[in-house]
C-alpha cells in the first residue's frame, strides 16, 4: 500500500460529456495529477478496476450506467471501496445532493465549478484517504505485532510485510524473511503441491487458500505449519496474499497450542481483538506492551479477584464497561448519575492497574467476570 | 356534456402555418420541456466556459500552447452548443405561436449539407463521425434552408447521441424523381423498441397536437419542419443495431 512519492496521483474521470471531460482532465493535469478518463459508466468501472486510482470524480446523469450505479459497484469490491469518490452534478437540487450523501460518497460537486472549489476539494479527500490508510496501517501492525499466530504479506514469491511471531515460529529474523519466499520455507516432499496452490491465489483464481505443510526452520528442523491465506489489497498494481502461519504440534498437548499460550488464552486474545475491531480504538504501544506481558507471562494472574476487592456496584460496571456500555448508557440502566459510574470506573482502573478502559476490559475477560 | 380539459384552443386557422389547433395542456407541457431543456442542456456548456476562463486565469496563460489552444476550442465549442439549445427552443416558440413558415429560396443542396455535416462533427469533437455522401446529380434546389437545417440537425443529432462514439453516422442524398430527393439518416446505435416506434408513428401521422407523451422537443420540431416542407418520414429500428431514418422531400429543382 506504500506509494512511491514520486509516482503521480492518479485520477479517474467518469464523465459522459467529451468536451467537459477533456476541461476537466486539462484543469488537473496542469496541477500535476495523472488523469484518466472513461466516457461512460461501464468503462469506467473497468478502469477502476484496472488502475485502482487514488480517486475518482464521477458524473451522476450518464445513459444507461449512472454515477450511483458506478458508485455502487465500487463500493462493494474490496479492492476498489476506500478509493475517494467525489460526485460531479449537474443536479443542484437538495434532495439529490442529500440522496448521494446518503449512498456515502465523499463529496459533490455542482456544475458549474469554481477551479479553487474543484482542487481543494480532491486535496481534501486525498489527505483524508491516506490519513485513514496510515491508521489502518498502524492498527494492523500493531495487532500483528501481538498476535501469537505468524503473519504476513506476501507478493511476487517474498514475503514484504512479516510479524515477529512468524520468526518465531520459522527461526528466521524479519531482515532475513523479507529476502524469502514460500519456496524456501517448504520441505521438498511438499514443495510443488503447495507452491500451486500460493500461486493460483496470487493469480487471483483462489480467493481463499488453507494449506498445511511441513516447513524448514533456519536451523534445519522441520516444523508442521498450517497457513490461512486471503487475496490481499494491491500493492503497485499486483495481488497479494494476506495470510496466518500457525505452528501445528504433532502431539497435542490438551490445552497447549501456540507458543505455550494455553487454549483459553488465545480464545480471550481474539475476544480483546474482537473488542478492539469493534470499538474502532486506537491502539498505542503502552497498550501493545501491556497486552503482551498479559498474554505472555501472566503478570496480573497474582491480582486474583478476591484479593483486590470489588464492591458488587464496581462488579456490576465491570460487567457492563464489558458489554461495551457507554458511561451514560450505564448510569441509566443503574439509575445512578453518570459522575458516580466515572467514579467506579477509575476505582476500577486503579483496582486493577489499568491505564485505560480497555485493559479494565481484557482483565475482565481475563478472569471470566463476563461472557460476551 | 362534462367539460373536456384538454379541449383544443383555436390558435391559428392561416393555412400556410402548419399549427391549426393545440390544447392548453399540451401547450403548457410543451413550454416545461423548453424550461427543462434550458436548464439542464445550459449546465454543461456554461461548466466548460467557465472552467477554461478559470483556467486561463488561474495560471495567467502560463500553460503549454496545446492547453491554451483547448481552453479557446473548447469554449468556442460549448457556446455553439449553447446556441444550438437557444435556436431549439425559438423553433418550438415559432411552432408554438404558429409562426414557423414555409420560406423557399435557391440554395447549393451540397454546400448546405456539408456545413450541417461539418458543424455537427465540430460539437462531437471528431472530424468524420458523421459522413455525408451526396447524390452528385443535385445542384441547386429550392428549399427554406431553415426548416431543412433544423429538420437534419435535430434528426442527426438524435443519432449521434443514441449510439457509441466509435460508430458512425451516414446521412445521404438520393434524386428519385424530377421532384423529389430521398434523404437517408442510418446510425448503428441502441435503436428503437417497438413500443417507442410505436409511440413516435402516432405521433408522426396523428393531427392531434395533444400527443406529446413520451416525445422531446426535437421530435416536434422534426415533425413541424416535415409538415411545412410537404414531406414524409418512414424509420426503420431494431433495438441494439440502429435505426434507419428516411425522409422524402419535394423539391423545386433548377438544375
Amino acid at each position: 500500500m506504500t506509494k512511491q512519492t514520486e509516482e503521480q496521483i492518479k485520477i479517474l474521470l467518469i464523465e459522459d460529456d467529451r468536451a467537459l471531460a477533456l476541461t476537466i482532465s486539462n484543469l488537473l493535469r496542469v496541477k500535476g495529477y495523472d488523469v484518466t478518463h472513461a466516457p461512460d459508466g461501464a468503462s469506467g468501472i473497468q478502469k477502476a478496476f484496472e488502475i485502482i486510482p487514488d480517486l475518482i470524480l464521477c458524473d451522476i446523469s450518464m445513459k444507461e450506467i449512472s454515477g450511483y450505479d458506478v458508485f455502487n459497484v465500487l463500493k462493494e469490491s474490496s479492492a476498489t471501496a476506500m478509493i475517494p469518490f467525489v460526485f460531479l452534478t449537474a443536479k443542484s437540487e437538495l434532495k439529490d445532493i442529500r440522496f448521494g450523501m446518503q449512498l456515502g460518497a465523499d463529496d459533490y460537486i455542482v456544475k458549474p465549478f469554481e477551479y479553487d472549489e474543484l482542487l481543494t476539494s480532491i486535496a481534501t479527500r486525498l489527505n483524508k484517504a491516506e490519513a485513514h490508510r496510515r491508521a489502518n496501517e498502524e492498527k494492523f501492525k500493531a495487532l500483528s505485532m501481538i498476535s501469537p499466530y505468524g503473519i504476513f504479506i506476501y507478493q511476487g514469491g517474498k514475503f514484504i510485510e512479516t510479524n515477529p511471531s512468524l520468526s518465531n515460529i520459522l527461526g528466521y529474523s524479519r531482515e532475513e524473511l523479507l529476502h524469502m519466499g514460500f519456496r524456501d520455507l517448504i520441505s521438498e516432499e511438499n514443495k510443488n503441491l503447495v507452491m500451486e496452490k500460493i500461486n493460483r491465489s496470487l493469480q487471483g483464481f483462489e480467493k481463499e487458500i488453507h494449506i498445511s505443510f511441513m516447513a524448514n526452520q533456519k536451523s534445519g528442523t522441520q516444523v508442521n505449519v498450517e497457513v490461512y491465506g486471503i487475496e490481499g489489497f494491491k500493492v503497485k498494481g499486483r495481488t497479494t496474499l494476506l495470510g496466518i502461519l500457525s505452528h501445528v504440534h504433532n502431539q497435542v498437548n490438551e490445552g497447549q497450542l501456540f507458543g505455550g499460550l494455553s487454549l483459553d488464552d488465545i480464545k480471550e486474545f481474539e475476544k480483546a481483538i474482537d473488542i478492539l475491531g469493534w470499538k474502532g480504538t486506537y491502539i498505542s504501544a503502552e497498550l501493545v506492551n501491556k497486552l503482551r506481558a498479559l498474554f505472555n507471562t501472566d503478570a496480573y494472574e497474582d491480582r486474583k479477584i478476591e484479593d483486590i476487592g470489588f464492591s458488587e456496584r464496581e462488579l456490576e460496571i465491570l460487567t457492563l464497561v464489558c458489554k461495551g456500555l457507554s458511561t451514560k448508557e450505564i448510569a441509566d440502566k443503574l439509575f445512578i448519575s453518570s459522575r458516580t459510574v466515572e467514579k467506579h470506573r477509575a476505582n476500577l482502573m486503579t483496582k486493577i492497574g489499568a491505564k485505560n478502559i480497555i485493559e479494565v476490559i481484557i482483565y475482565g475477560l481475563k478472569h471470566q467476570l463476563i461472557g460476551i | 356534456m362534462p367539460e373536456d380539459q384538454n379541449s383544443a384552443t383555436l390558435i391559428n386557422t392561416d393555412s400556410l402555418t402548419s399549427r391549426k389547433y393545440i390544447s392548453e395542456k399540451a401547450l403548457s407541457e410543451i413550454n416545461s420541456m423548453c424550461i427543462s431543456s434550458v436548464s439542464h442542456d445550459f449546465r454543461t456548456p456554461l461548466s466548460i466556459i467557465y472552467a477554461n476562463l478559470q483556467l486561463l486565469e488561474y495560471h495567467d496563460f502560463n500553460l503549454d500552447k496545446e492547453t491554451i489552444k483547448d481552453a479557446f476550442s473548447l469554449s468556442r465549442l460549448a457556446i455553439k452548443s449553447l446556441l444550438r439549445v437557444l435556436d431549439k427552443v425559438t423553433v418550438i416558440d415559432s411552432i408554438n405561436k404558429g409562426r414557423l413558415e414555409y420560406k423557399p429560396a435557391k440554395v447549393c443542396l451540397e454546400t448546405l449539407c456539408t456545413n450541417l455535416v461539418k458543424t455537427l462533427n465540430e460539437a462531437e469533437i471528431a472530424t468524420d463521425r458523421l459522413i455525408y455522401n451526396h447524390d452528385s446529380s443535385i445542384t441547386e434546389i429550392e428549399i427554406d434552408q431553415y426548416l431543412f437545417t433544423s429538420l437534419f440537425t435535430h434528426l442527426i443529432f438524435n443519432s449521434l447521441t443514441y449510439s457509441k462514439r466509435d460508430f458512425k453516422v451516414i446521412f445521404e442524398s438520393k434524386l428519385i424523381s424530377d421532384n423529389e430527393i430521398r434523404f437517408t439518416v442510418k446510425d448503428f446505435g441502441i435503436g428503437l423498441s417497438a413500443a417507442q416506434l410505436d409511440v413516435i408513428n402516432n405521433f408522426m401521422a396523428s393531427d392531434e397536437k395533444d400527443l406529446i407523451e413520451g416525445i422531446g422537443l426535437g421530435l416536434i420540431i422534426v415533425k413541424e419542419c416535415l409538415l411545412l416542407q410537404k414531406g414524409t418520414i418512414h424509420i426503420a429500428s431494431e433495438q441494439g443495431k440502429g435505426s434507419l431514418f428516411t425522409i422524402c422531400l419535394p423539391i423545386s429543382r433548377n438544375c
